[in-house]
């Protein structure tokens, strides 16, 4: 029930920051748009509107995880489990969630939207299964000029 | 990270451990003699048939600027008015005509040019004849063939590079490159829209690069990079010049170690290669002056600017639209060894895009972006389904390119010259900036192949034509105002400091002038006093004064070099700042300058840059961060004592921890 709550609040709350954004991207150019939410002592979410370019989707940012002011369009979480529980049937339950690394069966990686990562942030906070998890920042790759 | 040392160890041990005079770099190599006979001299048997031309040549103008009655790669809609926003002028060029003297002269013969890139394409008709048979790799398919493949994209980015440098000359197709004989060879390993797959990561980091691995590191890679270390190598190991059109665009300060596979992949190609002459290696400073995409999000500092900082500052920002947004200086690595290369428009200002930063050492050719403003005409992808000049590109998303505006090349294979839409007239940025200084440099390795790596720099700084006179003045000057009689300025007219030398943080030292620099190759260079220095190193504990000037938080350290009577070239500037207030510190209100013992300042990085934009720039209360930064702007100079000054744009208070400069030789 919790986590239903949550994800209404999060959903409605969504809905109403990009019917904002796109009221105010038909009107004028966009400024610092910023909402948050309070979901958990503690655990806080942000959703932020991408500053300055209105053609961009609203991206997501968890706060108190180093993340950057700009999310990531596909962020990874990297996440340890507790040695006890088997990988497999923990994959079961987040199909969302995909092992990348055969290194160490202990090590997934997934990658999922910015939409979705609070989701499974939350829910992974939740999951007595896991002992760890940390949100994988990219170093800035290498482009053409 | 594990297995990420452990493979570039092995990379560079086994690269390395196949070098003749693998020592030889650091020994003083005797003064190049004038030389006697130079294709300067006109009398070169290129056996080429200078009557056939190259039909795009006089709409080159990065090659011959002829000023506003040139009809150059865009054609659109303010040609048909009457040219209203055409203000070209004549001679913003790479004066070249009077080196390649028709196909008799400097013309890049015998030179190897390594294009670094997204890919080649070996059988282009205007591409073919220079590009040496089995000389590339390509890291993305792991195939000698650097031809582009269905994955690495549409457009073939590397392809337009290549033709800049060595658009085979007086052939009767197409364009010409700034060294239309020089030869070509390609290490493909980036796709257009960047590194996204493991094979490009592996690529990457043995191309001199240096991106993440979180993926990569396995052992299937691991065995493969045997295989391609060898094939790399070997190949890499025959090229003079390497033409790097990348980089990484860096919107917060990056934690920086001591060693890292971009300055060690650099390094050993400026140090090792040409018989211990070293290999020019020329990079993109970047297209970051007005904004620029991180993580597919668009970062624009120039809106919201000025707004925010006056918020938070409450002063007066000035001019916000001309100061950079990304800096060629974000990136802590690669330098001194590779030259960063600005963009110029063919109006002799920088094109609007080039990252300016007190590390770029020359300027290019880039444009604008070949629409309403030219570009430069170069070699794209064969045929009309793919490249820019493609049928079934559009411009903005919307309409087919050639319903709006068309191109000189780029008519859908309208064009009596280009009927095959073998050419664009779209490449630009510092992308194009940068092969046309590779070319130039091909030219001086002709003229005289006795010049070192430093040689080659320190020509195309002594050569380099300064532009665009009223930067950074006036009017036009970004500043944040503190009243009538003060002001922080956040970048600099032109300075010439005390060996002589000009430069200015947007134009390093000035506009490439391949005329100037392929005389001076051929005829009149000779060593400076000081050359071939090891690299003078100070290091200290900074006693800081800290004071406080208005609303501006200033700290300076005072550093000093031991020996005066040496000559620096790079300097590079690294130090750690603890926020010893009790609210963050964003490290995008800091301006960073260096000051020499005459009072010159260099800028290293201005306050409000990308990085004001970025959480990852706050400093925590106690929590520390640490900057590196390079400088050319007292290259040539005697070594002496200098200010490092940091200056604060806020209300919080900070301490420099520790201060080093390390004085690159000269």
């Amino acid at each position: 029930m919790q986590i239903k709550k949550y994800a209404y609040l999060l959903m409605l709350s969504f809905l109403i920051f990009t019917q904002a954004a796109c009221a105010q991207a038909q009107t004028k150019q966009p400024t610092l748009a910023k909402q948050s939410i309070q979901l958990k002592d503690g655990e806080h979410y942000v959703i932020k509107g991408v500053e300055y370019n209105i053609n961009d989707d609203v991206m997501l940012q968890l706060k108190g995880v180093n993340t950057g002011l700009y999310a990531y369009r596909k962020p990874e979480i990297k996440i340890e489990l507790k040695k006890t529980k088997k990988i497999k049937s923990f994959l079961n339950q987040y199909p969302e969630l995909k092992l990348v690394s055969e290194e160490s069966e202990q090590v997934i990686i997934t990658r999922v939207s910015p939409k979705k990562l609070v989701n499974m942030w939350y829910q992974l906070s939740e999951d007595s299964a896991v002992l760890n998890k940390e949100l994988m920042r990219y170093e800035p790759q290498v482009r053409l000029r | 990270m594990f297995y990420k040392l452990i493979l570039m160890v092995s990379f560079f041990s086994l690269i390395a451990c196949t070098k003749p005079n693998s020592d030889s770099s650091n020994k003083p190599t005797p003064p190049p003699k004038p030389l006697t006979k130079t294709c300067l001299d006109g009398n070169e048997n290129n056996q080429i048939n200078a009557g056939l031309g190259d039909p795009f040549y006089v709409n080159s103008w990065h090659l011959k600027n002829l000023g506003k009655n040139q009809i150059v790669s865009a054609f659109g809609r303010d040609r048909r008015r009457n040219d209203a926003n055409d203000d070209a002028v004549a001679g913003i060029d790479a004066n070249v005509e009077a080196v390649h003297q028709n196909g008799r002269g400097c013309t890049g013969k015998g030179v190897t040019v390594a294009i670094i890139d997204s890919g080649l394409e070996i059988a282009h008709e205007d591409l073919n004849s220079n590009v040496i048979p089995n000389g590339s790799f390509n890291f993305v398919n792991l195939s000698d063939n650097p031809s582009p493949a269905p994955e690495m994209g549409n457009i073939d980015h590397g392809t337009g590079v290549a033709g800049i440098v060595a658009s085979r000359g007086w052939n009767g197709k197409g364009t010409r490159g700034v060294a239309p004989l020089a030869k070509l060879v390609a290490f493909p390993i980036v796709q257009v829209d960047g590194l996204s797959n493991e094979k490009a990561v592996v690529a990457d980091l043995l191309a001199f690069g240096n991106t993440p691995d979180a993926n990569a590191a396995n052992k299937e890679f691991n065995n493969k990079y045997t295989s391609m270390i060898t094939a790399f190598g070997t190949k890499a190991d025959k090229a003079d010049v390497f033409n790097y059109s990348a980089g990484r665009n860096l919107p917060f300060p990056i934690k920086f170690t001591s060693k890292s596979a971009l300055d060690e992949g650099f390094k050993y190609a400026t140090q090792k290669l040409r018989d211990g002459k070293g290999a020019i290696v020329i990079q993109s400073a970047g297209n970051e002056f007005a904004g620029f995409k991180y993580q597919d999000v668009n970062i624009n500092c120039v809106f919201g600017r000025d707004e925010l900082a006056e918020r938070i500052t409450g002063l007066a920002f000035k001019n916000p639209q001309n100061l950079t947004c990304g800096s060629s200086n974000h990136e802590p690595y690669g330098k001194p060894y590779a030259y960063q290369v600005a963009a110029i428009h063919n109006n002799g200002k920088a094109s609007s895009y080039s990252s300016a930063g007190s590390d770029i050492w020359v300027t290019g050719f880039g444009g604008e972006n070949g629409l309403r403003k030219p570009a430069i005409i170069t070699t794209d992808n064969m045929g009309c389904d793919s490249g820019f000049n493609n049928k079934n590109n559009t411009v903005y998303g919307e309409t087919p390119m050639f319903a709006i505006d068309r191109m000189l090349a780029d008519q859908k294979g309208e064009n009596p010259n280009d009927a095959n839409c073998n050419y664009t007239g779209r490449m630009n940025g510092t992308s194009s900036a940068a092969p046309s200084v590779s070319g130039v440099v091909a030219l001086m390795l002709e003229a005289n192949p006795n010049l070192t790596q430093q040689d080659v720099g320190y020509i195309l700084a002594k050569t380099a034509r300064k532009v665009d006179e009223s930067i950074a003045m006036g009017d036009v000057q970004p500043v944040v105002n503190l009243g009538a009689s003060k002001k922080l300025e956040l970048d600099l007219p032109w300075q010439t400091n005390d060996a002589g030398f000009h430069f200015q943080n947007s134009y390093g030292f000035g506009l490439v002038d391949a005329k100037a620099a392929v005389e001076m190759a051929a005829n009149d260079y000779q060593i400076p006093d000081g050359r071939r220095d090891t690299i003078s190193i100070e290091k200290t504990t900074a006693a800081t004064d800290s004071e406080l000037d208005r609303e501006l938080q200033i700290a300076s350290t005072k550093l000093s070099f031991n020996d005066a009577s040496k000559k620096t070239g790079m300097i590079r500037v690294e130090l750690q700042l603890t926020n010893s207030s009790n609210s963050n510190l964003n490290a995008g209100y800091l301006q960073f300058e260096l000051i020499n013992k005459t009072g010159k300042k260099s800028i290293l990085m201005p306050a409000f840059t990308a990085w004001f934009t970025s959480t990852d720039s706050l400093i925590k209360p106690n929590k520390f961060m640490a900057f590196r930064f390079h400088t050319n702007a007292f290259y040539g100079e005697n070594l002496g004592a200098y200010d490092i000054k940091v200056t604060l744009v806020g209300n919080q208070s900070f301490r420099i921890d520790e201060a080093k400069l390390t004085s690159f030789s000269l």
